[in-house]
């Protein structure tokens, strides 16, 4: 490993395999975490294979997008604050200039008869994709509740169908069901933590 | 609207949401209302972040474009790096705080919330236009080609793309 290693050399180094992972990784996270898994772990042993794992889950439990807080912790091992900021720059300047670029090049084209067919077809698409997205992040959340029991898997569920009730029915707004749900959570977690310790412990 | 108010809400709906469709919703309930985006901007950002490449959550740099030009979009991308860099104070927090009841269970609430509160955005995003057989359809082809994991979403999208263009009678 070669931390806190900063020299010149090693700085163009990030930005130039931060750049290439920008520039490949379409659609999924999934495809974009493996890339840099393979070039941070396997092809420059920037970070071990187990620190990867353990940053990846930190990286699940921070806000906003997780590829991002994987860059930073990545690159802080790699060369220190300033290799994080180095792969920062790689991944998010170029495909962000590329994303406004595209969106000015649609709005260009965007009345064109066929452009207006091409999308009647393309919202279906991103409404099942979203479907799929949102039952893959359900996974994970209810993998665990029912590692902890048939009634945390229940009250997950509630939580999860809850929330979504709740939206529907326009008496609240996105952010306050956020917050009601994660309070609930906890009320509900340091209840069963009292009644149950022996449920305390985690199987991570 | 202006771009310090897209980069305040922006920086909101990222801090509560993780992954980068987490804050699709509360931006949908943020914007629509007021007026200051459609449906159809939603859909365009989030095909547009799809199709390009970096990682998906750039799709809100796409919509800051259709809202306020270049200046949206830059407000947007700065509204939505700021959260992630918190993951150094995570990391730090966490060793200490992981096994607290009322961390664990407000992270594992606020996360089953966050997908329960997508799926009614994303049926409304449909509704914008009209629900007919025809869109059904495709939404449950996409989901189901999604799940296998097979095919690229781009190659997704474009297929349904040229279903648009070539069906003009069913689409409306």
């Amino acid at each position: 490993m070669r931390r806190g290693k900063s020299d010149g050399l090693s700085l163009l180094l990030l930005f130039r395999v931060w750049l290439g992972i920008g520039i490949q990784s379409f659609g999924g996270g999934t495809t974009t975490m493996t890339l840099i898994r393979r070039n941070a772990v396997d092809i420059h042993g920037w970070i071990s294979d187990e620190q990867f794992n353990r940053d990846w889950a930190l990286c699940q439990m921070t806000p906003g997008i997780n590829l991002i807080a994987l860059t930073v912790l990545v690159g802080r091992q790699a060369a220190g604050l300033r290799g994080a900021a180095i792969c920062l720059a790689g991944l998010l300047l170029p495909s962000a200039f590329l994303t406004a670029l595209i969106t000015a090049g649609f709005v260009q084209i965007r009345d064109l008869p066929s452009v207006q067919g091409a999308l009647r077809g393309v919202l279906p698409a991103t409404v099942g994709l979203g479907l799929m997205t949102a039952c893959q992040m359900a996974h994970l959340p209810l993998q665990s509740s029912q590692k902890r029991g048939v009634w945390q898997l229940v009250f997950a569920l509630a939580l999860l169908f809850g929330s979504g009730a709740a939206l529907w029915s326009g008496k609240a707004s996105v952010v306050e069901v956020l917050l009601i749900a994660g309070a609930v959570g906890a009320i509900e977690n340091l209840l069963a933590a009292r009644l149950w310790p022996e449920r305390e412990t985690d199987p991570e | 609207m202006n771009p310090l108010s897209l980069f305040l809400y922006v920086l909101r709906a990222a801090l509560l949401s993780t992954g980068g469709l987490g804050n699709v919703s509360s931006l949908h309930d943020s914007f629509i209302p007021r007026g200051w985006a459609t449906n159809g901007q939603f859909v365009e950002a989030l095909t547009v972040g799809q199709l390009s490449p970096g990682p998906n959550g750039l799709w809100v740099v796409s919509l800051g474009y259709l809202m306020l030009g270049p200046w949206g979009s830059l407000a947007a991308l700065i509204g939505i790096l700021i959260p992630p860099l918190l993951v150094i104070g995570v990391e730090r927090l966490y060793s200490r705080v992981q096994h607290h009841p009322a961390v664990e269970g407000f992270l594992r609430g606020l996360n089953l919330a966050v997908v329960g509160v997508f799926v009614p955005v994303l049926f409304k995003l449909l509704q914008g236009s009209g629900i007919d057989g025809f869109k059904l359809t495709l939404v449950a082809v996409a989901f189901g080609l999604g799940w296998i994991r097979r095919l690229p979403v781009a190659v997704i999208l474009t297929l349904c793309a040229l279903v648009g263009v070539m069906a003009p009678r069913f689409a409306r």
